[in-house]
């Protein structure tokens, strides 16, 4: 027989008594419920209120289907949760979960494993505010609201990628007074990043211990301002060497800093300043129109492995 | 050029107060959800990455390629806090 469930969002205070009643089972040897309460401190600040802010239509379907799957998973016999939407004051419950087996051991893990998954699966936010007077948007478990992973300190870049490209060989670097050498670059949509090595696959990867410029950004548009100052409009971003094309950060603010781009860390060491090759390469007049504002791009250590993938957001 | 199209997006926690909105009607030539978070960021500083979001599509969670259909409703989400 499928367990009785029932899930809501409520902007009406909770009164767990009565909806306990809705667990009442002849066959229930076992009843747990939980309240989450509104505490009035939370990490190490003086908490006033909370509000939730829910995103109903999603949050009930969320939250029954949470409720179903965990009713069978451990054999139930019915299983009622409700999150408060709305301004909570101190000792006000915010979550609601009961649940009723046959037996103890179904009953207590059940309502934690139900309790967790709301707390982590309900589109559901939670704001503090603060005896102070100051209000933030909190994370699952007190971690970054903006990556809900733990605070590490780092900076998350809100930039988008655009191409990756690699070339496996060095075209100018060693060869002043030669002619250029013309290694192909090649545009991947997705490279791995090795921490303290630099990119797989291209020429600069374990080029030297710790070595400065393990990648290059540069600005998109960098290769639109040059594309229509020099009018060559057909001009391929790869023609600049550099390896990742993003848009939607001032790349000169990240020298000296540590960042966070698409979960990889880094930390940008100088810019990649133009030199006299970017004439022949692009254009006579280019390495001046690149000097000022970071316009060469940022070079970069890479801190952790991950992978980075182009076209998709930040 | 591509046709313009429409979609409602919805905006909730610290993305509606980066937004200062709760939704609104866009135009754009995106086809994916992945497209039209990129649109939006280049657009306003909103400061959270698509790759720690989920998206959802007329009240279901999507994946980010998901192909859209003109007048669809989106919801671009923060990490959840409940509980």
């Amino acid at each position: 027989m499928p367990a009785i469930v029932s899930f809501a969002i409520s902007s009406a205070r909770l009164e767990p008594a009565v909806l306990a009643r809705a667990l009442d089972e002849p066959g229930a040897g076992a009843v747990v419920t939980f309240e989450g309460r509104v505490r009035n401190h939370n990490a190490g600040q003086a908490v006033a209120r909370l509000e939730y802010q829910a995103y109903p239509a999603l949050a009930n379907k969320t939250g029954r289907a949470i409720l179903e799957q965990e009713a069978q998973r451990h054999g139930l016999l019915n299983a009622h949760a409700v999150h408060r939407s709305g301004e909570l004051g101190i000792g006000e419950v915010a979550v609601w979960v009961g649940v009723a087996a046959a037996h103890r051991d179904a009953a207590f893990n059940a309502s934690r494993a139900i309790l967790e998954r709301l707390k982590h699966e309900l589109p559901i936010w939670k704001k503090e505010c603060y005896a102070d007077g100051r209000v933030e948007w909190v994370g699952p478990d007190n971690r970054s609201p903006e990556t809900g992973l733990a605070h590490s300190g780092v900076p998350e870049w809100p930039g988008q990628l655009h191409a990756i490209y690699l070339s496996e060989g060095h075209d100018f670097r060693g060869r002043h007074g030669q002619q250029r050498m013309d290694h192909g670059i090649i545009q991947v949509g997705q490279v791995e990043c090795v921490a303290g090595m630099g990119l797989r696959g291209d020429r600069y990867f374990g080029y030297q211990p710790d070595y400065k410029g393990q990648v290059t950004f540069f600005d998109a548009a960098v290769v639109e301002s040059v594309r229509s100052h020099f009018k060559v409009p057909a001009l391929p971003a790869a023609a600049f060497r550099r390896n990742l094309l993003v848009s939607g950060v001032r790349l000169g603010e990240w020298i000296g800093k540590g960042f966070r781009f698409q979960g990889v860390e880094f930390e940008g060491s100088e810019e990649c300043r133009p030199c006299y090759w970017m004439d022949s390469a692009v254009g006579a007049g280019v390495e001046e129109f690149l000097k000022p504002n970071c316009g060469g791009g940022l070079r970069a250590r890479i801190l952790s492995d991950g992978v980075l993938r182009a076209g998709v957001p930040g | 050029m591509s046709a313009h199209l429409s979609y409602q997006i919805l905006y909730f926690g610290l993305l509606a107060e980066r937004r200062g909105l709760s939704a609104e009607w866009i135009q754009c030539a995106a086809t994916t959800p992945a497209a039209v978070y990129a649109e939006l960021l280049a657009a306003y500083q909103l400061g959270l990455a698509a790759a720690h979001l989920r998206v959802a599509v007329n009240d279901e969670f999507v994946a980010w390629d998901q192909p859209l259909q003109p007048g669809d409703t989106l919801a671009f989400l923060p990490p959840m806090a409940g509980g």
